[in-house]
């Protein structure tokens, strides 16, 4: 474990700096995320002017948040194979001493990390901006945000998988992300079946949380037996694809080619 | 096993094309490495040269045969390999632009596995032993192409590796630059107990740096021998007589078949340098040359460089 702890203060530290060296790059991103939800936030206001949507105000205030949460993590993975492919440096992430699965894992955690602290910021100032007012349970609500991300981290690692074997798949990554979209939009109580995408139930949850003030304790244990068990059926999944694909690429010697 | 830290058997590289069609760019390759010893991967573009690194590092798999490292680390003990073998890959950045030299160096050994913080004597080491005191907190990106390089270099020093592979070390630098990486690299075999693999085109850090040479062609190993035994092979073989005066018409057309001859002729003399694989064809040569009256002031034996030696035998001459 000390091994795996090293590795991800590594990445930790790598991420704190790319993100304070390139703070222009940082805060260009975030006025482009804020910019881009106040569009969305007040086109659906200016559209539904007639009615009541107090809570699909909120409903979309924390829907973005957990987007840019859930979209970090998931392009995390992809991102790293075609970045550090397309820089040079992914065979040198491949030799290292630890499997290759766990360096994207603990990328993804270190990303992960800045992601949350984006989610809590983005909610704090849209909350602001757009004067919704929430349940900022954060205890109850990172706790579910973190049991919720292996869906994504399994859809990152099919991604990845596939980025690693067939390079160009810009694509195949944007229609995942839009996925995720609705992944987290869709209301469980429509349907059943809904509750078995990946990250829905989860993210279903945290909007009971945050739009319906219900805290942590509000849902029952088969509940989180559910989440639980969805969370590690992606996570399964997304592993065994990606080993195939690297046992592919590995055949055809195509690691970092870019 | 006896003392080698790399044993590479029957190593096979077979790539399927779409058609079908089989290419073998690594065939049945066997070779053994001692500790400490530096060994030149040479051969022509397309040999296989680095697809045999990349096989040793893991980062393609063999269609078959292994690659034993140490005593009894086999190819599936992938990691145990990976935390003893540090690699510096042709055409690759190796390094992150977005971070320091220093930085570089802590970021790639936490990724080897060792701990920056235990790791501080030795990356201080290594920064003045490649000249990087001064760019020491210059991110990697604004450095020139040789110090690129040296980067590249000292990050797969750093960690305590025993082996290192270096796949085109000079490729793509400038006289001077490619003077300094020759200059460290030689630094590098004097002073480093390691073992090291390196593939190049560059004869001078092949005569410079290296101690012995496998020579690698169409997948298969064509020569492989300490680089003064290759060079004293040719020197056996190779000689240089020098003529005063012309040789006449029939002589040349007596000495016309003989291959990998060649004859100039300065003011007053004649030289002929010739590279034999049988002493009959230097009885000849002295044959035509006596029986034509010529006076033969002497015969050496050609002084041969690397270069000379490795496109001979590249040619199937031994």
């Amino acid at each position: 474990m000390g091994g795996k702890w090293l590795l991800l203060k590594g990445f930790i530290k790598k991420e704190r700096i790319e993100f304070s060296r390139y703070i222009f790059d940082t805060i260009v991103g975030i006025i482009v995320t804020l910019g881009l939800f106040l569009l969305l936030f007040y086109g659906i206001s200016s559209l539904a002017n007639n009615y009541n949507i107090g809570t699909t105000k909120s409903a979309l205030v924390v829907g973005y948040g957990l987007f840019i949460l859930y979209i970090g993590a998931y392009n995390s993975i992809a991102d790293t194979i075609i970045t550090e492919g397309k820089n040079g440096t992914l065979e040198q992430l491949y030799m290292s001493a630890y499997p290759f699965r766990w360096i994207l894992i603990m990328k993804n955690i270190a990303s992960s990390i800045l992601g949350l602290i984006l989610f809590v910021f983005i909610i704090l100032i849209t909350m602001l901006i757009t004067g919704v007012s929430l349940n900022i349970d954060f205890f109850s609500v990172i706790p579910l945000a973190i049991i919720t991300a292996p869906s994504f981290l399994g859809l990152g690692l099919i991604a990845g998988g596939l980025a690693l074997v067939f390079k160009k798949v810009n694509g195949l990554l944007q229609i995942l992300q839009f996925s995720i979209l609705g992944f987290i939009s869709l209301p469980i109580s429509k349907s059943w079946v809904l509750r078995f995408l990946p990250g829905t139930l989860g993210t279903n949850m945290i909007q009971d949380i945050m739009v319906k003030s219900k805290n942590i304790f509000s849902f029952n244990f088969i509940t989180y037996v559910e989440l639980i068990g969805i969370g590690c059926f992606y996570l399964i999944i997304g592993s065994a694809i990606y080993n195939i694909c690297e046992k592919v690429a590995m055949n055809k010697g195509s690691i970092g080619y870019y | 096993m006896g003392n080698y830290i790399l044993k590479v058997i029957n190593l096979t590289k077979i790539y399927k094309t779409r058609r079908e069609n089989e290419i073998k760019a690594v065939n049945n390759v066997s070779f053994n490495i001692k500790n400490g010893e530096i060994v030149g991967l040479l051969g022509p573009n397309g040999a296989g040269k680095t697809t045999i690194i990349k096989m040793i590092c893991r980062l393609i798999n063999s269609t078959k045969g292994n690659i034993l490292y140490e005593n009894d680390i086999k190819q599936k003990k992938r990691l145990n390999m990976a935390k003893n073998i540090t690699c510096v890959l042709e055409g690759n950045r190796n390094v992150y632009w977005r971070l320091t030299v220093r930085e570089n160096l802590e970021f790639l050994s936490i990724i080897k596995g060792y701990n920056p913080k235990k790791l501080k004597e030795r990356i201080d080491y290594y920064i003045d032993f490649f000249n990087l005191r001064d760019k020491e907190h210059v991110i990697a990106g604004k450095l020139s192409q040789g110090m690129k390089q040296k980067l590249s270099i000292a990050a797969s020093m750093v960690p305590p590796t025993k082996i290192v592979l270096l796949d085109e070390p000079t490729l793509g630098l400038d006289v001077k630059a490619s003077y300094d990486m020759r200059k460290i690299l030689k630094k590098i075999a004097e002073e480093e107990n390691r073992t090291i693999l390196i593939t190049t085109h560059d004869m001078k850090v092949v005569q410079n740096v290296c101690n012995r040479i496998i020579i690698i062609n169409q997948g298969q190993i064509i020569a492989d021998d300490k680089i003064n035994n290759l060079l004293h092979l040719f020197e056996l073989k190779n000689y240089h007589f020098s003529i005063e005066g012309f040789i006449t018409d029939e002589q040349r057309q007596l000495l016309n078949d003989i291959p990998h001859l060649e004859i100039k002729e300065n003011d007053k003399n004649t030289e002929i340098s010739v590279h034999i694989d049988k002493m009959s064809i230097f009885y000849r040569i002295v044959r035509v040359l006596e029986n034509g009256g010529s006076i033969v002031k002497s015969i050496e034996n050609s002084e041969i460089d690397f270069e000379k030696a490795y496109i001979e035998i590249l040619g199937g001459i031994v």
